[in-house]
């Protein structure tokens, strides 16, 4: 078995090694000649790099709210009345009460509209369909008397040219 | 580590790529051997630290020095890459054709034969270990790393790196 200084000594020895020259220039030239990347201060990279921080905290800071409520017990039952009475137009329940109220109240009006349409309309009927020698009888019957307008506005004028005598 | 390397990183990181290739200059030969060595094939490595390096280039504003130099930082990124390079191709074994193969530029002076076969078995023999082990024995007894910063480099604990350490030179002395 090889001792271990001899050892050590045969692998310093592949320190000989080393590239050749042309490739060592080449390589050179050819890393020398690519652009390095630079960092871009005010342009994309610095806004994707802010971006990507912005998001991370707003991310880290949810989360952490998130596991607070959780830790704390809190759900969105018990968070409603809070909200709701902070902002009492946002109240859901209350909001659907007074648009159903609303409706009802647009089916009564409709209903009456419809109920003196048709008493307007069976009127109108009858008068049409009317027996003129029924209705003279039943001016009889009521004691009415059959003197026309004119008449009455003779009686009038006769009345008033006395009272100037 | 480099004199002034927190500077250079610095400038580098502004986007000078003068710095950047003095940084470039000092670590290339220690890259390319560590990944040389892990992947055994010269044009496999040479694509590898290819990308390792554009990598660095490319993401320098992630390195903070955290009391640790650049090159474990540059370790680190080399060994991604050679994961990534491993998981898009079949992990394929050229110790064959690796690092015996003749150098581009000829034979290094005072260079000898026996050297390079030596060489050939310990390489040999490195593929037998772990990922993990091969890259803790390359940077502590190649590239004499501190334990500390191969901790760094490889993300393990330094107790966890002697232990690895320990386990893989057992394994290599007997393998050879």
């Amino acid at each position: 078995m090889i001792q271990e200084e001899k050892l050590i000594e045969q692998l310093n020895n592949l320190k000989s090694i080393s590239p050749s020259d042309a490739f060592a220039s080449r390589l050179k030239g050819v890393i020398l000649s690519t652009q390095k990347p630079q960092r871009n201060v005010f342009g994309i990279n610095r806004l994707s790099i802010s971006l990507k921080e912005s998001l991370g905290f707003t991310l880290s800071v949810g989360l952490v709210a998130i596991l607070v409520a959780l830790f704390l017990g809190i759900t969105p039952q018990t968070v409603s009345p809070i909200i709701g009475s902070a902002t009492p137009g946002a109240d859901s329940v209350s909001m659907l009460n007074q648009a159903n109220a609303a409706v009802s109240d647009i089916d009564i009006h409709l209903a009456e509209v419809d109920t003196f349409d048709a008493a307007a309309q069976q009127t109108s009927n009858a008068l049409t369909n009317i027996n003129p020698s029924s209705m003279s009888q039943e001016r009889n019957n009521i004691g009415a008397s059959s003197t026309s307008v004119s008449d009455d506005a003779s009686k009038i004028d006769d009345v008033l040219s006395k009272l100037s005598n | 580590m480099l004199e002034g390397e927190q500077q250079l990183v610095e400038r580098a990181k502004s986007g000078d790529s003068s710095a950047f290739g003095l940084l470039y200059d000092y670590y290339l030969p220690r890259i390319y051997r560590f990944v040389l060595i892990k992947v055994g094939h010269r044009e496999v490595a040479e694509d590898i630290t290819h990308l390792a390096f554009l990598k660095a280039w490319e993401n320098i504003d992630r390195y903070s020095y955290r009391g640790h130099p650049f090159g474990s930082w540059l370790y680190r990124v080399a060994r991604n890459t050679m994961m990534d390079h491993y998981r898009s191709s079949s992990p394929q074994i050229y110790i064959d054709d690796t690092f015996i193969e003749p150098e581009a530029d000829g034979p290094r002076p005072g260079e000898n034969i026996d050297t390079k076969m030596e060489s050939e078995r310990i390489m040999k023999a490195m593929v037998r270990l772990s990922g993990l082990e091969q890259d803790v024995i390359i940077m502590r007894f190649v590239e004499d790393l501190p334990t500390r910063e191969v901790a760094e480099a490889v993300g393990k604990s330094e107790g966890a790196v002697k232990l690895i350490q320990h386990r893989a030179m057992k394994k290599l002395r007997d393998i050879l």
